[in-house]
Parts: C-alpha cells; structure tokens; sequence
C-alpha cells in the first residue's frame, strides 16, 4: 500500500463519518458503486480511499462534450452505456477510469490479464523446470534412433510470431487512433501467422507436403524424457497459440463490427497482451528446447 | 497511453528481435564451447523476452506497482531455475 494511501486512510479515520461535501462528490463523480457505498454505512475506509484519488480529468470532458451536469463514468470493458443518464445515450468517446494511485490507469481488465499471465507464466515455468532437470541430470538425452530438433524451420517459425506480434501492436495502435479498416487488416494479419505457426508445427510433429515429421523418424512420445518434455512444452505452447488465434478471431468480429474503434479499445489490448504472451514463451521455449546443445 | 508516434518504435524493436533471433541461430553454428553457448543463448533469450514485455506489452508505461507485480513473481521460477541448475553442476564437480 502506498504511503499517499495510508495517508489518506489515516485522513478519513480522523475525519470519522464522511462530510456531506464528500459524499456529494461520491455521488457526482459517478462511480460504479457510489450507491453501494451509501448503502453501506458507516463506510469502508478501502471503499472510501478510491474515492478520495478520483482524478476527475477525464470526467471533465466528457462533462463539457455531453453538456451535463452528471458525468457517468462507464464501467466495464464494453462500453455499455447502460448507466449512461441525460444526454449520454449516444457517447462513443474514451472510457476512462479514474486514476489508481497504484495501477494509474491501468484499466481492471488489464490488471487482471496480467494477473492471469503470471499464472499461465507459472505453468509454463514449471514445464521448463521440469525440462531442465530431466535434461541436467540425464547422461544420456539423445538416445540412439532419436531426430535432432531442426533450428533453421524453428527460427523460421520464431520469426512469424515476432512478425505476427508486430502486426498485433500494430493492430492495438490502430484501434487508439480508430481506424477500423487498418484494425481489422492487422488483427487478420496477427490470425494468419498465428495459423502458420501451427501449420508449421503441425509439419514438425506429423510431416507434411511429403516431408517426414518427428514422429515418424523416431521421437516418440513415451519412449524417452528427451520426447517427453519436447512434446508437453511445445504442444501446451501449441495450445496457447490455438487459445490465442481463437480469441483473436472473436476480436476480429467485434473489430468488423466496429466495437473497437469508438474509443473503447481496451479488448484489442488484453488480446494483444495474451497474443504477445505467447510470442514471449516461445522466444524462451525456442532457446532452451531447440538451440541448446547436447 | 500507447499513442501515434509508436509505430516507428515498434518497427525498431522488431528489427532489434529479428537480429537478436540471428545472432542466437548464428551462435549456435559458431561451434562455441558449451558453457560460453548456454550463457549467451539464455541472456539474449532473457532479453528478447524483456524487450518483448516492456515495449510490446507496454510494461514500459506502466505503474511500479504493476510492473513489480509482475517482475517479481516472474524471477522466481528463473531464480529456481538457476539454484537447480548451480546445484546440478556442484553435484558434477569431481570431489
């Protein structure tokens, strides 16, 4: 907890009840749970801190663009303008949160996105652990008959996802600035190296166009550690890619639809985080599975 | 926030990462000795990992709190990591 928090908290906890000049701003500032916190009183010092940070920057002009005296914070990644009272039906401007004296402007989904790949982060880490133990402590990780991993097919798919994270950045700067057309092209673009990237595995693991796949010349799953950890690291990757082009399908839809680019461009961002996620773990997977040496 | 003038710095970074990815495959076929390899590999990994996090995830732009809620618990299997493998080479010494 920051110290300007517990400054803040000592504050309310001599001021005891809340002022009728603080409640009024509670109410005025629109906040998601202001009626909550009424409700509930005497309040919650935690509930009552959020509000003293309220930075009402962005409150203010949507004030002046709406010509009300209500500003309504919208709440929620998906701009629903239930809550929107007098003169709000319409609004297709920013979403903005107000600014946590922790997370600045972070918005909740983002938070917990982050959240979300820490744990995934977790998983991962546990397979490459897993990985390198196996590996260190074997004195022998090829057994005879077994393939070599190929590097040069593998940079080649490092590559596509670096370029397909590019394009999603891309994709997310377009969506800020609301141009759908550019949004939608890149956010097809992103799926399209996503859909490589498992074709290409696809091609390693089974063969294709007649070349022979892993499986085939040897590297069963099963039969050894060396097959074991290479199948469960890249394959639950595999799987993160698939995770990945799905979710990304579902925001190309919404793209087309234009739900993006009204200034609610935040899903476009958390799809970018897992997307660029997945590039992340492959550039460590790549490393530690293909490129290491026996 | 992520805004106009960062398209020239996502080009930059991309550029920085494919290098990086050649100089990795490049090492590789140097036919270095193990241990220099293993090193340079896991530090240009570690790096394009980092690069990737601060500009593409934007981690770059946000709070100290969000990016230590993240920095931290993501050290600790690498941490782990290294203690493991430090642990594996002490057991290999010819005592």
């Amino acid at each position: 907890m920051g110290k300007a928090t517990m400054a803040a908290i000592a504050k309310t906890q001599n001021q005891g009840e809340p002022t009728q000049r603080d409640m009024t701003t509670c109410v005025a500032d629109g906040a998601p749970n202001a009626r909550k916190c009424l409700q509930n009183q005497p309040l919650r010092t935690t509930c009552w801190v959020q509000f003293e940070s309220v930075e009402p920057r962005g409150l203010r002009r949507e004030m002046s663009e709406a010509g009300t005296s209500a500003a309504v914070l919208h709440g929620g990644d998906h701009g629903h303008h239930a809550g929107g009272g007098g003169g709000h039906g319409d609004h297709h401007g920013p979403i903005d949160y107000p600014k946590d004296e922790q997370f600045g402007l972070a918005t909740p989904g983002k938070i917990a996105m982050w959240f979300f790949l820490c744990s995934d982060g977790f998983s991962f880490s546990g397979l490459l652990l897993t990985y390198g133990i196996l590996r260190g402590a074997s004195s022998v990780w090829h057994h005879p008959g077994e393939p070599t991993l190929g590097i040069n097919f593998t940079a080649g798919l490092t590559f596509l996802l670096i370029c397909s994270s590019v394009t999603m950045v891309l994709a997310h700067a377009a969506a800020v600035e609301g141009k759908q057309k550019e949004l939608v092209r890149y956010l097809a673009l992103t799926i399209l190296g996503g859909a490589l990237f498992l074709t290409g595995q696809y091609k390693e693991y089974f063969g294709l166009f007649g070349s022979p796949g892993l499986v085939e010349e040897g590297l069963v799953f099963g039969h050894s550690a060396y097959a074991n950890t290479f199948y469960i690291v890249t394959s639950f990757h595999g799987c993160h890619v698939f995770a990945g082009v799905c979710y990304l399908s579902c925001i190309l839809v919404g793209a087309m639809r234009g739900k993006y680019t009204n200034g609610n461009h935040s899903p476009v961002e958390l799809v970018g985080l897992f997307w660029h996620f997945v590039d992340l773990v492959w550039i460590l997977v790549f490393t530690f599975i293909y490129l290491i040496p026996e | 926030m992520a805004g106009h003038a960062n398209r020239k710095q996502y080009m930059q970074v991309f550029g920085v990462l494919t290098v990086l990815t050649l100089v990795e495959v490049g090492a590789v076929y140097l036919h270095l000795d193990k241990k220099t390899l293993v090193t340079v590999l896991v530090l240009l990994a570690v790096t394009k990992a980092a690069i990737v996090g601060l500009f593409y995830m934007h981690l770059k732009a946000e709070t100290k709190v969000l990016k230590a809620s993240v920095a931290i618990p993501m050290s600790l299997p690498a941490l782990y990591a290294f203690i493991l493998i430090a642990e594996g080479a002490w057991r290999r010494l010819p005592w």
